[in-house]
């Protein structure tokens, strides 16, 4: 359920083991009141957990599955307690309110009994459910299954008769529940999708909207957030990944392998002081250089996994203060994470001279596709690039080609189907025809008049540094700030530089102002952040745990205390006796367990006698009752001595009602 | 056992009488044979001075008088008077109806707290002290009191003490169709009560007395009485709760039925089905639990219900 079968089975044996122990403690309302209280407050300290480790979305599921073991305090209660069921007073404030004025007025209390174990094992079963074990496929292919045969089962030794009734009942529900499964499926993975912030990142490929229509829509939550040391000038692209096939509308990367990738060296000049290089064939002067002081840095803060992508500038040197298990990075820089924790902090420094991507090669960065080749050199022509001298000058003259006639707009207009023969593609149609588009079609397009033009160029994509928070003095980077940008490789100085090429509108067309309820959610991570970067320092997280076991024990120690006090043994316990003193059973007490399963369970108030005698329609007016029951009564509550005569007449007299009510 | 018959013959006669109160009856005679007093509270008409009447009958040698109480009614009415006897130069004493076996104090609230009141010791102790001269009353004394649970106007509520001296107090209720149409039947010639014999003495009455005091009871029904009384105090709706004579009178009140049970021992159905009767007259409602509607025979149904009973 929660992914802890250990921790499940000992929850189960602990439940379960009411039934062998025959220790019980007598509760009182109050304690009950207490108890509740005591479990809604860890329940509500569970979800402020969840909710603050957990996006929103998957939180709720989250803490479903753990119910079982939030709700743990009130089912011992039940499975240990006296009593067999709580008044609902116990768990409604409103109920608690009408028991008590009805007390007050002298009313008959209807207040509803329920039976916590039921409502526990609804809680178990729901949970099991939702588990995350529940969508690994032979799993859940064989819970639904597991759990209609069990009720089945359980139905068919219960009910007894009408096995075929039974089936078609259980079939329908299967069904139903089947469906219902299904749905629920579909909704989580609606909800899963729509939740999981980052969309799942392939270093090897990366799809785009090119050829797509309508808005588009991405998630206004913060992803990352950049505090700029003093005398640091901030970073205005971080990249996440880099690629150099366009092929369709995706951009891949032509060696599709994780071989590529390698981990980071790592070197400590003083101690504690971890620093990931990001070139891996450095002098030690050079690596002296990659981690100066004098190179500008930030410290950037976010919620990563094992293999989240890094955002970094393109020229970054190396990282320090990172909590990982390891760090790896390809050949074109895409520098992958394996944090230690969920939340990380580092701090990256950058505008270093070395470079982590390798040389450009030109098999791979000089393709273009065949059918956009005719109107590249047409605007190639038209820019007339041949004419400058320097990269510098090529690429002011395509972005200021760009910025005069092209217009940023993140609703798409161009549809990569039914293009009218005119236009071969999608790129062709946004060069000649709508030239309005948002950074992927900037990025490509520019790739793609770059590569024409004979100069190596890669595609890249990450976040636009944009906007400032001046309350927190930091740059926050969102999901409506990410971007797409090329890689141009700069001959000369033989490295590979940043070249926007989308026009500036870009930024004025992002909204700066933020709902409500987004103010909110951020300062919820924000909080959520700060604090388990702080519990996540070393000492931090020793007072941590000092400070929360020693609660624990507190609370353990005080709990212990009470249900100390409140022992009692069951073999007391289960006669609910007003009486303290040992008193001598018959042997007509051993027919309770028959007649109850004739009549139900027998009211506190009546008396054996009177309750024994409806079962008169079963034992067929047996006088054997009668004489049973006055026996009965004889041996209990006269005071005077008794012969042995009695209790064995007595003993035979139950044995044929015995046979009797089994008969029936 | 002899003190069955004559309980069962009691029972018999006076239920060929009033018809179709077997219960009641059996609880009445109950409480006169545990020593105790009876307060029956019905409307008019439902029978309760033929019941009086009838248990006077059916003793032989019983003394059975009647009074009516009024609200100009005075102690001295009731307890007697000395009188000076101008021929003997001397007060002779006249005993008041106190001094009989069985009394019906008919619609006893109708009389001042000061009436009422004379009848505290004379219920309480089998005697009465008339003139500073102690008088002791016949080992029998019974006093059936009614009261009518409507009319108020004019009434002076019993003092709680005097609530309190009633080992119990019973309803008669109306009776069916059927058991009415039997008692217009009884009727057409003469009244029925007139023709009943008597079928026990006052020897075997007062034996019966004693042989109730004998019937078992153990310790843990002891603990049993306890409980029900004392659930009564503290419950939020009770102003003033049930006394240990409550618990006294509810064992004395089983023992006795138990001998028309036929046992010689008392079995926790004996004590539950007198328990209404013997407890719910003495308790106080409190005034937002009396005006929701409630009365004390309820609640006490209820802590019935709610206190384990011994199996």
């Amino acid at each position: 359920m929660s992914g802890m079968p250990l921790l499940g089975i000992l929850m189960g044996l602990i439940v379960e083991s009411a039934n062998w122990i025959k220790s019980r403690w007598d509760f009182s309302a109050e304690t009950t009141n207490r108890a509740w209280q005591f479990n809604v407050l860890v329940i509500g300290l569970a979800t402020v957990w969840i909710f603050l480790i957990e996006t929103p979305y998957l939180a709720l599921p989250i803490l479903i599955a753990w119910l079982p073991a939030l709700l743990l305090p009130m089912q011992l209660i039940q499975s240990f307690g006296l009593i067999a069921s709580l008044p609902l007073s116990t768990f409604s404030f409103l109920a608690k309110n009408r028991q008590e004025r009805n007390l007050r007025l002298g009313l008959k209390d209807p207040t509803l009994q329920i039976n916590f174990g039921n409502i526990y094992f609804i809680g178990t079963i729901i949970a099991a459910s939702l588990g995350s074990e529940t969508n690994s496929l032979p799993y859940s292919r064989a819970f639904l299954p597991c759990l209609v045969v069990l009720a089945g089962w359980r139905l068919l030794s219960s009910s007894g008769s009408r096995p075929l009734s039974l089936l078609i009942a259980l079939t329908f529900s299967g069904g139903i529940a089947l469906v219902g499964q299904i749905g629920l499926d579909e909704l989580s993975n609606w909800l899963g999708n729509r939740g999981s912030s980052r969309p799942i990142f392939n270093p090897n490929s990366a799809t785009t909207s090119i050829g797509r229509l309508g808005p588009i829509d991405l998630s206004p939550d913060i992803m990352w957030r950049l505090r700029t040391s003093e005398n640091s000038r901030k970073p205005n692209l971080l990249r996440t990944g880099t690629y150099n096939t366009f092929y369709g509308s995706t951009w891949q990367n032509a060696r599709v392998t994780d071989k590529d990738f390698r981990d980071l060296d790592n070197i400590e000049p003083r101690d504690g002081e971890i620093y990931f290089l990001l070139n891996d064939n450095l002098t030690p002067d050079a690596q002296k250089k990659a981690i100066g002081a004098n190179l500008p840095r930030y410290t950037i803060y976010g919620t990563a996994s094992a293999e989240t992508p890094l955002p970094l500038p393109g020229d970054t040197t190396s990282l320090r203060d990172f909590e990982l298990d390891g760090v790896d990075c390809n050949s074109f820089g895409t520098v992958r994470i394996f944090p230690k924790h969920s939340i990380i902090q580092g701090t990256v420094i950058w505008q270093g001279k070395t470079n982590p991507e390798s040389p450009p090669i030109l098999k791979e960065d000089l393709v273009i596709p065949q059918i956009d080749s005719e109107v590249l050199q047409k605007i190639l022509k038209e820019i007339r690039i041949d004419e400058q001298p320097t990269l510098q000058a090529k690429l002011a003259a395509i972005r200021s080609w760009f910025q005069k006639n092209f217009k940023y707009s993140r609703t798409l207009l161009i549809s990569s189907f039914n293009q009218p023969n005119e236009y071969r593609s999608a790129i062709h149609k946004f060069l000649t025809n709508v030239r309005s588009g948002h950074c992927e079609y900037f990025a490509t397009s520019t790739a793609l008049l770059l590569r024409q033009a004979g100069i190596p160029t890669r595609y890249a994509i990450g976040y636009a540094v944009m906007e400032f928070d001046s309350t927190h003095e930091e740059y926050v980077i969102r999901g409506t700030h990410s971007h797409a940008w090329c890689r141009v490789w700069d001959a000369d100085q033989s490295h590979w530089i940043d070249f926007d090429p989308t026009p500036g509108s870009l930024f004025a067309n992002t909204s700066m102002t933020n709902s409500r309820a987004q103010r909110i959610s951020d300062y919820q991570k924000r909080l959520r952040e700060d604090f388990f970067l702080w519990r996540n320092k070393p000492n931090n997280r020793m007072i941590v745990s000092v400070v929360m076991s020693i609660l624990a024990l507190g609370v353990l120690i005080f709990i212990a205390n009470k249900l100390s006090k409140s022992k009692r043994h069951e073999a007391k316990a289960r006669l609910l006796s007003i009486y303290q003193e040992q008193v001598i059973h018959t042997s007509l007490n051993a027919l309770e367990p028959l007649a109850e399963k004739r009549l139900g369970s027998r009211p506190l108030s009546e008396p054996l006698g009177s309750w024994l005698k409806r079962l008169r329609p079963w034992l067929g007016g047996s006088s054997a009752l009668d004489e049973a029951i006055l026996l009965h009564q004889r041996l209990r509550f006269d005071p005077s001595p008794h012969s042995q005569i009695e209790s064995k007449r007595l003993t035979e007299l139950t044995k044929v009602l015995e046979s009797k009510l089994k008969r029936n | 056992m002899m003190n069955y018959t004559t309980a069962v013959r009691l029972e018999n006669a006076v239920c060929s009488v009033v018809r179709g109160q077997p219960k009641v009856i059996r609880h009445v005679l109950a409480c006169m044979i545990s020593g105790g007093h009876v307060l029956l509270e019905d409307f008019p008409g439902t029978g309760k001075t033929t019941l009086a009447k009838a248990i006077a009958r059916t003793i032989g040698g019983a003394t059975f008088k009647r009074v009516q109480f009024t609200p100009d009614l005075l102690p001295s009415d009731i307890l007697g008077v000395s009188i000076f006897d101008p021929r003997s130069q001397d007060f002779r004493f006249h005993p008041g109806p106190v001094f009989t076996d069985i009394l019906l104090a008919d619609e006893i609230n109708r009389a001042s707290p000061r009436t009422q009141s004379a009848l505290l010791e004379s219920m309480g102790e089998r005697q009465a002290t008339i003139e500073g001269i102690k008088h002791d009353l016949g080992s029998i004394f019974f006093v059936i009191a009614t009261q009518n649970p409507v009319e108020f106007r004019g009434t002076y509520p019993l003092p709680e003490a005097q609530m309190d001296r009633f080992a119990m107090q019973c309803t008669l209720g109306y009776v069916s169709a059927a058991e009415e149409v039997a008692i217009l039947a009884d009727q057409t010639d003469s009244h029925p009560v007139d023709s009943l014999s008597p079928v026990a003495t006052r020897e075997e009455i007062v034996s019966l007395m004693a042989a109730a005091r004998q019937v078992r009871f153990s310790e843990e029904l002891r603990h049993y009485v306890v409980a029900l009384v004392g659930a009564t105090r503290g419950h939020p709706a009770i102003q003033l709760a049930a006394s240990p004579r409550a618990s006294l009178a509810l064992m004395k009140v089983s023992q006795a039925l138990a001998i028309f049970e036929e046992q010689d021992f008392v079995t926790p159905e004996m004590i539950q089905a007198v328990a209404t009767d013997v407890i719910a007259h003495r308790i106080l409602l409190a005034p937002d639990a009396k005006y929701s509607g409630v009365n004390a025979r309820q609640i006490v149904n209820e802590l019935i219900e709610q206190i384990p009973v011994p199996v």
